[in-house]
This record gives structure tokens, C-alpha cells and sequence, in this order.
């Protein structure tokens, strides 16, 4: 193979300062030191022989388990007394300390969820994820900025999650502090699977793959965002295949691009789905189109749908969807009087059941309408979809707090010189 | 390959420095003792107790592995620039393919290994301590690093540049700062050669319906024959068709594969470059590395520079080994590490 023009390695063509060379070595070497020791998850084929007498490693790792477990078992007998009166009491208000105090005020406060509190959820179950469950439930999490330093006797039990889930004003993702890095971007269908086919035969993946690469291109102009498509070209992809990509990848949020077909033909509407607990608001034509090719068997479905008990994700991916759908029809009607809005929907689609993360699936136009059908074969309005999309990604990002107006996100992008 | 090392570093006083570039289709390692080696990414496990007499061996690595690939079960231990999770076998693969590279760079008993890892820069944000827990038992002390600042490192490269790394399963991009590299200075993609090839087979069984290739084949042509731009001469390859090998013009359907991923390539490529300090970036424009397998397509360069000709001149160069630049980059940090840092590196045992 001929090269064009070649670097050596080693080569000197571009020489360096040493200080610059010694400061990248203790940026590399600090780098890898912040890591902590793995542990062998997965046992090696080769057989390993036992480990030699007088090796300090293996002793220390047997050792510090029972240490620790002998200290946790101490301290659960010594705060048992408390815990059990703490239980028979009857749970007086929640008194939640004011956020901008340094210290609470008067008697110093008694630490009532401590590690001997979490023993004893586990203790009194038998089922590990229950336990989880009850902790995460427990008040410990219900006081955001007070926690264990709250009231001296602890809020109702099992309240705590609900309450910050049931808290409409402000989404438990930002009281815990958690933010969004990973994006996955599904332009739905694909391949042999064309989706929704307009009057004039404009096909949905055509629409669906445009939008997301746009999209995609205005959202890696946050340099804080990682955004990946699940595909990037005309390609065939099961949904479960979709699905395991945004999984694989640790996604954040993962968003499905589609276009409606179905229904009443005269106006073009805008709808987001997310999956959540209320009852299903789909057709069954729709639901049956969305979920082709979904490539899990019967017994795999059922396992997704045990998992539909996750609040946590179902509230994000409301909000998520609200946010999107917010900014989408908003700024859409302004271009298109004729748009109706869909509303956010909770439908079983399995695209939606498989992702482990917030999750929506947003219809951004109708292809049955043929007005709407001529205006998304131009550029421009696909371009403005994935405007306003990444807009509502922004706002979900931003506060949670999805906005009305058209605003101009560039202003809190880097600047970018578009081709020509 | 070496069995897993159970005796002390004070037992060991012969320090061998290692750099190893883990790619998703080939790896690669150099060694301070002068050896270099690599072999493509696979890992084949016999399918059953006769296919395991009949090769004569446990478990089999690179072009015998492919080779054998009916007998076998082949795994290729990173995907889409990231170890596989799921199987068991995917971890322990990546474990044995770690120790049979050692055991290619003349590593011992004797030694107390040193090594410098490139991965994709993908693997290092998704699943960095399972590579530090593949490497546990192996090596004494370890650090990762991501290929592309891997490749700039070994090229003295090291400020107001950039690195594209076009493997199997990313594209990594890195941008050179004069110090290492942070996160907001890399990006991947996840469109590479692997797509390449899966594309290219797509295009030839649309044109050739009857004729049977197979996805390595695809993947062969494209290493072999792969361009962009204009062709330099007609492409024809030998497929069967119902039994019968036959000669194929494939030019047109190469072209289009290996296009196909330089549109987000470009995109990238100046999105990331209009991310550095303005008066910067004249400079990194004209100090383009082009690294990895996918850095040999030929007419890389032409089409690169004509596709950004738009946005400002970009001058672009490709590795002259851009099999062992990685490695050798590791290679290269392994040994100039002051010994003061390694010793204060957490030993990696079992």
C-alpha cells in the first residue's frame, strides 16, 4: 500500500521539550493511580496454582471482609435498642432542615439511619433486591439536603422515594445530583423494515435516519454530551439489537426517532411515548407496527416486563418526554398551523421495555398527511425537527423544566462554522 | 501462554518494560528485550473434544484461529472498541489473547512486567478496570492509555496536533494539548472498518446475489484493495459461485464501503479542531496524523484533504507502521516512566 506521506515512529520531526515529555508521564502515571485494584472477576481457564505460603495478598483480602463484618455486627447490637423504639413510635411530621444551614440548631441530633438501620433492612428480608428496595424507600432519601442529620426520629418508612417521585416540581435525577453524558439516538426502522410509507411514497426511515444525524450533529456541539446512533445508514436492526447497543454503551437516555402513518390522514400531529405504569393509550395497528422486528421471544418479553417496576426510569423518561414533545409541537406549529398536538402516550413498546435507561420514543411528524409528507422530503424541515428535538433534549438537560418558546440554543454551544 | 504469576516482585528482579496495543482487530506488543509481534484479535475455542484433538491445542489466537474458524469457536474479545460482556468466555478470551502476547514478547517467570496498554479510547470510558482485571495476573504494574495518544507519545507528537485513529471498531480522535489528553480532547466513533465491511458485504451480495462471500471476505478485499477517491485500477476478486470460482468487479461497491464512514470522519474531525483556542488551530490543522489499519486506505490523504478544503486547509500525514505505532508508543511511555512512579503503581495480582 503506498503512502501518501509518512511519520516515523521515534521520528524527531516535531521535537518536544522535556518538561512537556516529564509533565505527560506524571499526568499518565497520576491517570492510573487514582484506580483502585480490581478484583479477579471472572476466573481464568488456565489453572492457577494456590498461593504461596507467607503472601501477604491473599490473607489481607480474606481478613478485611471478616474485620469489617465483625465491626458492622458489633455496631447493629449496640444501636438495636434504639432502632426497635425508633420503630415502635408512631412517625411524628418531617421536619426538613432549612438547606442553607451549616449546622442543625439546639441538641445535637441523633444519627437514626445508620448502618445499623441498613442491617436491618437486610436482616428482616430474604430477598436481596427487596431489601435494596426498602433502603432506597427508607427515609434516609426522603429529606433531600438533611439526610441522616434531619429530625430525631425518623419520617415514615417507606415514604421517602415516593415523595421525591411524587414531587412534581423538581425530578429525583437533579436531587441526586446525576447527570446525563451518554446519548443514544434510534432512527427507527431501517433496511428492509422501510416503516411508514407516505401517499407519495416517501419512506419513514429515510426521514427517521436524517433527523437523527442531524440531531446528532447539534448535540456533539456540547462538548460534555457522548452521542451515538444506533445506526447511521440504511441498515436492518432488530429492536432488541437497538436496544442492546444503548445498553452496552451505558447510555443516559436513549431516544427513538419515528414518524407516524397511522390514524386520521387530514393533519399531521406530533406524539411521545414513554413507558410508564398507566394504561396503554395506543392502537393496536400502531403498537404491532412499532414493535416488528423486535427479535425477543415470548419468554425474554416476559422478563422485560417484570422489569416495568422501575419509577425511577419511568418518571426521567416522562420528563424526558415532556420535555421534547414541549419544544417539538411548540416551535413546529410555528411553521405549520395545521399541527396537532399528541401528547405524551404510555404504550408497552418493546424498544421502550428493553432500555435500561430514561427512554421515549418521539413520532416527530405524520407521513399520512400529504402537505406534511412534501415537507418532510426538504432538508430544511427535517434540519428544523432535529433543532427543535435537540432543544428539548437541552431543556430536560437544563432544569428539567421544559420551556414554551423557541429559544436559540447556539447560544450555549460552542461555535460552529457549518460547511460552505 | 504464560499461566498466571503467583511469586513476588523481590523474586523477580529483571524488569521487562512492555507496550501493547489491544486493538478490535489486531494487537500488537513491543517489548524492551527488542521483540514485536502481533496477531489479529481473535480468539477460537475448539467446539468440542474432537475438534480440540484434532488442532491439538486448548485454545488458538489471530490468523490460525480465522483459519481453523469451522472448528472453532471465534471470539473476538473487543467489540465496537470495548470488551464484550455478556459470556464468560469474553473476559477469560481477552485474558488468554493478553497472555499469549506476552508469551510472543518472550515474557517469563523470570520477569516483573511492566506494561503500558493502548485501548481504544471507547474501552478506556466504558469498561477501563476490565481491562486492568484482564491484566491482572500477567503483569506486575499496569497502566492504560488510549491508543491515539498512544501513537502520538511513540511520534514526539505531543503538542498542537491531532491523531486520528481509524480502527475496526472506533474511530478515535485525539487532540495533542501539550499535555495528556482529557476527556473533552477525544472522541470516537463507533462507524470503522468493521462497518466498512459489513457494508461492503451488503453491497456485493445486492450485486452478486448467487455468489457466496462471506463477511471476512469482505473484510479482506477491503484490506487489501481499499480506496476512496478515483481508482487506480479495476478491482476484481475470485468468489464461488455455486461451486464454481468465478472473478468479480467489486470497484464501485468498495469505493462506496469505504466512503461511507468520511462524511462523519470529516465532520468530527472539524468539529474538533474548531474546539481549540482559535489561534491554535492553524496549526493543528496542519499536523493531521492518520493511524490505525484504516489510516492505509488508499487515497486517504487526497480525499481527506479535498473534503475539508471547504472549511480551511488541512495537512495530513499517515504513521509509516501503523501496525506497531501504538504499540511502540506504549512502548515508549513504559520506559521513559520514571521507576519512582511505577513502584508507587498498586501491584495487579490475582
Amino acid at each position: 500500500m503506498p503512502w501518501e506521506s509518512a511519520v516515523s515512529p521515534g521520528g524527531k520531526a516535531i521535537t518536544q521539550h522535556d518538561s512537556v515529555r516529564e509533565s505527560i508521564l506524571r499526568e499518565v502515571y497520576e491517570d492510573n493511580l487514582g484506580l483502585p485494584r480490581p478484583c479477579r472477576a471472572v476466573k481464568s481457564a488456565v489453572p492457577v496454582p494456590p498461593p504461596t505460603p507467607g503472601r501477604g495478598t491473599p490473607r489481607g483480602w480474606i481478613l478485611l471482609p471478616l474485620l469489617l463484618l465483625a465491626v458492622a455486627l458489633g455496631w447493629w447490637w449496640v444501636t438495636l435498642p434504639s432502632t426497635r423504639e425508633a420503630a415502635s413510635e408512631p412517625p411524628p411530621p418531617l421536619r426538613p432542615v432549612p438547606a442553607d444551614a451549616d449546622a442543625p440548631a439546639g441538641p445535637r441530633p441523633v444519627l437514626r439511619y445508620g448502618p445499623a438501620r441498613l442491617l436491618g433492612l437486610f436482616r428482616s428480608g430474604t430477598d436481596a433486591r427487596m431489601a435494596w428496595r426498602r433502603w432506597v424507600r427508607s427515609p434516609m432519601l426522603s429529606m433531600p439536603g438533611a439526610l441522616a442529620w434531619s429530625s430525631p426520629a425518623p419520617g415514615p418508612a417507606d415514604r421517602g422515594l415516593d415523595q421525591l417521585l411524587d414531587a412534581g416540581d423538581q425530578s429525583l435525577s437533579r436531587l441526586l445530583g446525576l447527570s446525563v453524558r451518554t446519548i443514544v439516538l434510534d432512527p427507527g426502522h431501517g433496511g428492509r423494515d422501510p416503516g411508514a410509507v407516505g401517499p407519495d411514497g416517501l419512506l419513514e426511515k429515510e426521514v427517521n435516519l436524517a433527523v437523527a444525524l442531524a440531531l446528532r450533529e447539534r448535540l456533539s456541539r456540547l462538548p460534555e454530551l457522548y452521542v451515538l446512533l444506533t445506526r447511521n445508514r440504511d441498515s436492518s436492526l432488530s429492536l432488541r439489537e437497538r436496544v442492546a447497543f444503548a445498553n452496552l454503551h451505558g447510555a443516559d437516555l436513549f431516544i427513538s426517532i419515528h414518524v407516524n402513518a397511522l390514524g386520521q390522514t387530514f393533519r399531521p400531529f406530533v406524539e411521545t411515548f414513554y413507558l410508564g405504569g398507566g394504561e396503554a393509550l395506543v392502537p393496536r395497528e400502531q403498537l404491532q407496527l412499532e414493535n416488528r422486528y423486535s427479535g425477543y421471544t415470548v419468554g425474554e418479553f416476559r422478563q422485560l416486563l417484570e422489569r416495568l417496576d422501575h419509577r425511577f426510569r419511568d418518571q426521567e423518561s416522562h420528563r424526558l418526554a415532556m420535555a421534547l414533545q414541549t419544544a417539538l409541537f411548540f416551535n413546529l406549529r410555528l411553521h405549520n398551523q395545521e399541527l396537532l398536538n399528541g401528547g405524551l402516550k404510555t404504550a408497552p413498546l418493546v424498544v421502550l421495555l428493553g432500555a435500561e435507561m430514561p427512554a421515549v420514543l418521539v413520532e416527530v411528524s405524520s407521513l399520512s398527511n400529504r402537505a406534511e409528507e412534501a415537507r418532510l422530503r426538504t432538508p430544511h424541515y427535517r434540519a428544523l425537527i432535529a433543532e427543535y428535538l435537540a432543544q428539548g433534549i437541552l431543556d430536560y438537560l437544563d432544569d428539567g423544566h421544559p420551556r414554551q418558546q423557541k429559544t436559540d440554543h447556539h447560544a450555549r454551544s460552542p461555535q460552529y462554522q457549518p460547511r460552505g | 501462554m504464560p499461566a498466571a504469576r503467583n511469586t513476588s516482585r523481590e523474586d523477580r528482579p529483571e524488569i521487562l518494560n512492555v507496550g501493547i496495543d489491544l486493538g478490535t482487530s489486531r494487537s500488537a506488543v513491543a517489548a524492551s528485550n527488542g521483540q514485536r509481534h502481533w496477531l489479529e484479535s481473535f480468539v477460537g475455542w475448539p467446539r468440542d473434544f474432537v475438534a480440540e484433538k484434532a488442532l491439538g491445542q486448548r485454545v488458538l489466537f489471530g490468523a490460525e484461529a480465522l483459519h481453523h474458524r469451522l472448528a472453532v469457536k471465534l471470539v473476538r474479545p473487543l467489540t465496537n472498541g470495548v470488551i464484550r460482556r455478556g459470556a464468560e468466555r469474553d473476559m477469560t478470551s481477552m485474558q488468554e489473547l493478553i497472555g499469549h502476547l506476552l508469551a510472543l514478547a518472550g515474557a517469563s517467570e523470570a520477569h516483573c512486567i511492566q506494561a503500558v496498554v493502548g485501548v481504544p479510547a471507547e474501552a478506556l470510558r466504558v469498561n477501563r478496570e476490565d481491562i486492568r482485571v484482564a491484566l491482572a495476573g500477567h503483569v506486575e504494574r499496569l497502566m492504560v492509555v488510549s491508543e491515539p495518544f498512544a501513537v502520538a507519545y511513540g511520534l514526539n507528537v505531543l503538542n498542537d496536533a491531532m491523531v486520528v485513529d481509524i480502527g475496526a471498531g472506533t474511530v478515535d480522535f485525539c487532540i495533542l494539548p501539550g499535555a495528556m489528553p482529557g476527556e473533552a480532547d477525544q472522541r470516537s466513533l463507533i462507524g470503522a472498518g468493521d462497518e466498512v465491511d459489513r457494508y461492503l458485504h451488503e453491497l456485493l451480495l445486492e450485486r452478486y446475489p448467487a455468489t457466496d462471500f462471506s463477511l471476512d471476505m469482505a473484510r479482506r478485499f477491503k484490506e487489501k484493495h481499499g480506496f476512496v477517491g478515483a481508482p487506480n485500477y479495476q478491482v476484481e476478486v475470485e468468489a464461488p459461485v455455486r461451486g464454481r470460482v468465478l472473478k468479480h468487479d467489486i470497484t464501485r461497491e468498495l469505493c462506496r464501503a469505504c466512503e461511507s464512514i468520511m462524511p462523519p470522519i470529516v465532520d468530527t474531525l472539524m468539529a474538533m479542531i474548531a474546539r481549540v483556542e482559535p489561534e491554535f488551530q492553524a496549526r493543528v490543522r496542519q499536523r493531521i496524523l492518520l493511524a490505525g489499519g484504516g489510516g492505509q486506505i488508499h487515497g486517504l490523504v487526497a480525499h481527506l484533504t479535498e473534503a475539508t478544503r471547504d472549511f480551511a486547509p488541512c495537512r495530513f500525514s499517515c504513521v509509516s507502521d501503523p501496525l506497531f505505532a501504538g504499540a511502540l508508543g506504549a512502548l515508549g511511555l513504559a520506559e521513559d516512566m520514571p521507576a519512582r512512579y511505577w513502584e508507587a503503581l498498586p501491584r495487579l495480582d490475582n
